[in-house]
C-alpha cells in the first residue's frame, strides 16, 4: 500500500505510517497510515467499532503494535512505552475511566503534573481558569462528581502536563447540550492559546466539524478518506461512515481490511 | 476485661502492619500475595540476626525492613513481573510457590529450633490488667508506622502517584507516572512493612521457621474483612478479629453461665478468626466494601 501525501509531510505532530495495532493476537488497526499537522484540529470519524479509540490508544502505547512506525515529530516512538509518551509531549483524555476515581479532583490535578511538580501551581490556575467549576470541587473525590465536571477534569487533568498533542477521545459523549457548548468551546480556546494540534474522535458530527480543519474518516482500522472540513457534505456522511467514499466505487479500500 | 482489651491492642498491631502490606500489594497488583506472611518471617529473622551484630532494636529492626522490602523487588522481578499477563489466580498460586520456597530456606538457613529475642521488658499494672513496655513499645510502633504510611501515600508525589496506580494502572501511565518503577516501590514498602510486623509478632512471642501458620490466618482474615484493597480496612480488619479472638479465648464462659471456669482452647485461635471473618463478610458495613488504596 502507498503512503497517502499527507503522511510524508515533514514536520507533523504525529504521524503514523502503515502502522497495524490491536489486543493481543486481535489486530484492529490496518496499515493505517495518517499525520496531524502542527496547529490543526484533525477530526476522526467512524462507525462504532471502526477503530477510533484504538488509534488513539496506539499513539499512547496502549496497544500491541504489530507493524509499521510512530513518529512523533519526526522521532521514532514506535516501541516507547506509554509513560514515556506522555513525558514526550503527548496528552492524552481517554474515552472512558478518564479520571481518578479515588482520588480528589486536587490530587487528580497533581497527578496531571506529576512530571513537572515544580509547574503546577501555575498548570492549575490555568486549568481553573479554563474550567472555574471545578475550583469549588478541589476537595470532593472524582468519582462523586457529575458527569459534565467528571468531563472538565479529565481535560483540566491532561492540560496540567502541558502536553505539546491533545488527543481526545469523544468529549462530548453523554453530555447535555450546554455541557458540550462549554467543552467545545474549551477545546477552540486550548487550541487557540496553546497553539497546540489536537487529534479529535467525536461522534457527533456537526460539532465535531464545526471546530476542525480537516477530517479523516476510519472504516475497520483504515483511513477510507482523508478531506478538509471544509469539503465534507454532510448528505455523504453516511455513505462516507460505511465505505470511506461517495459515490459508486465504495468498496476498494473497504475490502481490504480485515474481517 | 480491660486485660482483654489490652491483649487485643497489642495483638492487633502486629497483625495490622502485616496485614496493611497486602493491601497495598493488592490494590496495586491486583492478587493476594501468599509469600508476604514469609517475608514477615524472613523480616523477623534479618531483625535476629542483625542484634547478633550487636545492634540495637531499632537499626536491626531497619536493616530487616530495607533487606526484605528488597527481597520483595526480587521476588517481583523474578516471579510477578514476568507473569503479569496472568489471570490473579495465576499469581496467587505462584505466590504460594514462593512462600513455600523460603519456608524451606528459612529453615535451612536459621534452623528449626525456636529463638527468642532477648528483650528486658518492665510491667505496668493498670487496675488488676498488666501491660509490660514490650507491649507498649510495640502499640507505638504501630501507630508510628501507620502514620508514617499515610503521610507517605497522601502528602507526598510518589505516594499519590502509587494511589492513583492502584486506582486505574493505564491512566497512571499516561501521565508520565512510570508504572514498574512505583510497583518496585509498592514491593519494597510491602515487604518492610512486613519485616517489621513479623518482628514485632516474633517479640511478643519468639521466633520459628513455622510462625507463619500463626501469622497467615489472623493476616488474611484481617484483609479480606477489610475489603482487600484498602488500608484502613486492613487496620480495622486487624483490630476486628483480634478484638473476636481475644474476647472468645479470654472470656470465662464458664464463670459466667455457672460457677465454674470454663475458657475456650486456644486451638480454637484460628476457628475463631475464620468465624468473625465470616460473620462480618455477612454483615459488613458499607465503609468496609472494597476501593483503592485507603
Ligand atoms: N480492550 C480491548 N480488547 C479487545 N478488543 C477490543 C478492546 N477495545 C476495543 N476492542 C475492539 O476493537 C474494535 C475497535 O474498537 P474501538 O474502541 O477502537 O472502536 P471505536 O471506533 O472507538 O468505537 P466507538 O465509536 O463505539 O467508541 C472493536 O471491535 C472492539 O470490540
Ligand atoms: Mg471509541
Amino acid at each position: 500500500m502507498s503512503v497517502p501525501p499527507e503522511s510524508r509531510a515533514a514536520g507533523a505532530a504525529l504521524r503514523l505510517d502503515a502502522v497495524s495495532a490491536g489486543y493481543g493476537p486481535l489486530v484492529i488497526l490496518d496499515r493505517l497510515s495518517m499525520a496531524l499537522r502542527p496547529d490543526e484540529i484533525l477530526l476522526v470519524l467512524g462507525a462504532n467499532g471502526s477503530g477510533k479509540s484504538t488509534l488513539l490508544k496506539t499513539v499512547m502505547g496502549l496497544t500491541t503494535i504489530t507493524g509499521g512506525i510512530l513518529h512523533k515529530d519526526d522521532v521514532d516512538i514506535t516501541r516507547w512505552a506509554t509513560h514515556r509518551r506522555a513525558a514526550g509531549g503527548i496528552g492524552y483524555v481517554p474515552q472512558n475511566n478518564n479520571v481518578f476515581a479515588g482520588l480528589s479532583v486536587r490530587d487528580n490535578l497533581g497527578m496531571g503534573a506529576y512530571l513537572q511538580p515544580a509547574k503546577r501551581a501555575a498548570a492549575q490556575e490555568a486549568v481553573l481558569d479554563l474550567f472555574p467549576r471545578l475550583r469549588e470541587r478541589l476537595g470532593a473525590t472524582a468519582g462523586a462528581l457529575s458527569g459534565g465536571e467528571r468531563r472538565m477534569l479529565s481535560i483540566a487533568l491532561t492540560l496540567m502536563a502541558d502536553p505539546a498533542v491533545l488527543l481526545l477521545d469523544e468529549p462530548s459523549s453523554d453530555l447535555a447540550p450546554a455541557m458540550i457548548d462549554l467543552v467545545f468551546a474549551a477545546i477552540q480556546r486550548i487550541r487557540r492559546e496553546r497553539r497546540i494540534p489536537v487529534l479529535l474522535v467525536e461522534q457527533n458530527v456537526a460539532r465535531g466539524l464545526a471546530i476542525a480543519d480537516r477530517v479523516v474518516v476510519l472504516v475497520r482500522g483504515s483511513v477510507a478518506a482523508d478531506m478538509p472540513a471544509a469539503a465534507v457534505q454532510r448528505d455523504h456522511l453516511h455513505a462516507l461512515f460505511l465505505h470511506g467514499s461517495v459515490g459508486a466505487a465504495p468498496a476498494i479500500q473497504a475490502q481490504r481490511s480485515v474481517p | 476485661m480491660l486485660q482483654i482489651l489490652l491483649n487485643s491492642i497489642v495483638y492487633a498491631s502486629e497483625i495490622a502492619v502485616i496485614a496493611v502490606g497486602i493491601s497495598l500489594a493488592y490494590s496495586v497488583v491486583r492478587f493476594a500475595n501468599f509469600a508476604h506472611i514469609q517475608y514477615a518471617v524472613l523480616g523477623g529473622y534479618f531483625t535476629y540476626a542483625a542484634r547478633g551484630l550487636g545492634l540495637g532494636f531499632p537499626v536491626a529492626t531497619a536493616i530487616s525492613a530495607v533487606l526484605t522490602g528488597l527481597v520483595a523487588i526480587i521476588v517481583e522481578r523474578l516471579v510477578f513481573h514476568p507473569l503479569r499477563g496472568l489471570r490473579p489466580e495465576a499469581k496467587m498460586i505462584a505466590s504460594w510457590g514462593v512462600a513455600l520456597a523460603f519456608r524451606s530456606g528459612v529453615a535451612a538457613v536459621f534452623g528449626g529450633a525456636a529463638r527468642v529475642f532477648d528483650v528486658e521488658t518492665d510491667t505496668y499494672l493498670l487496675g488488676d490488667a498488666v501491660i509490660t513496655s514490650l507491649d507498649l513499645a510495640v502499640v507505638a510502633t504501630t501507630i508510628a508506622a501507620m502514620v508514617v504510611l499515610q503521610l507517605l501515600l497522601y502528602r507526598t508525589r510518589i505516594g499519590t502517584g502509587l494511589r492513583a496506580l492502584a486506582d486505574n494502572r493505564d491512566l497512571a501511565a499516561t501521565r508520565g507516572i512510570p508504572p514498574d518503577r512505583l510497583t518496585a516501590l509498592m514491593w519494597f514498602l510491602a515487604g518492610a512493612f512486613a519485616a517489621l510486623g513479623g518482628t514485632l509478632f516474633a517479640l511478643e512471642t519468639r521466633l520459628q521457621p513455622d510462625m507463619d501458620l500463626q501469622i497467615l490466618l489472623p493476616v488474611f482474615a484481617a484483609v479480606t474483612i477489610g475489603g482487600l484493597s484498602s488500608i484502613a480496612g486492613a487496620v480495622a480488619g486487624a483490630c476486628i478479629l483480634s478484638l473476636a479472638q481475644n474476647i472468645a479465648i479470654g472470656v470465662d464462659f464458664g464463670a459466667v453461665l455457672s460457677s465454674r471456669s470454663w475458657f475456650l482452647p486456644s486451638q480454637f485461635r484460628d476457628t475463631i478468626a475464620v468465624a468473625a471473618m465470616v460473620l462480618v463478610l455477612c454483615f459488613r458495613p458499607r465503609q468496609l466494601r472494597s476501593g483503592g488504596v485507603r
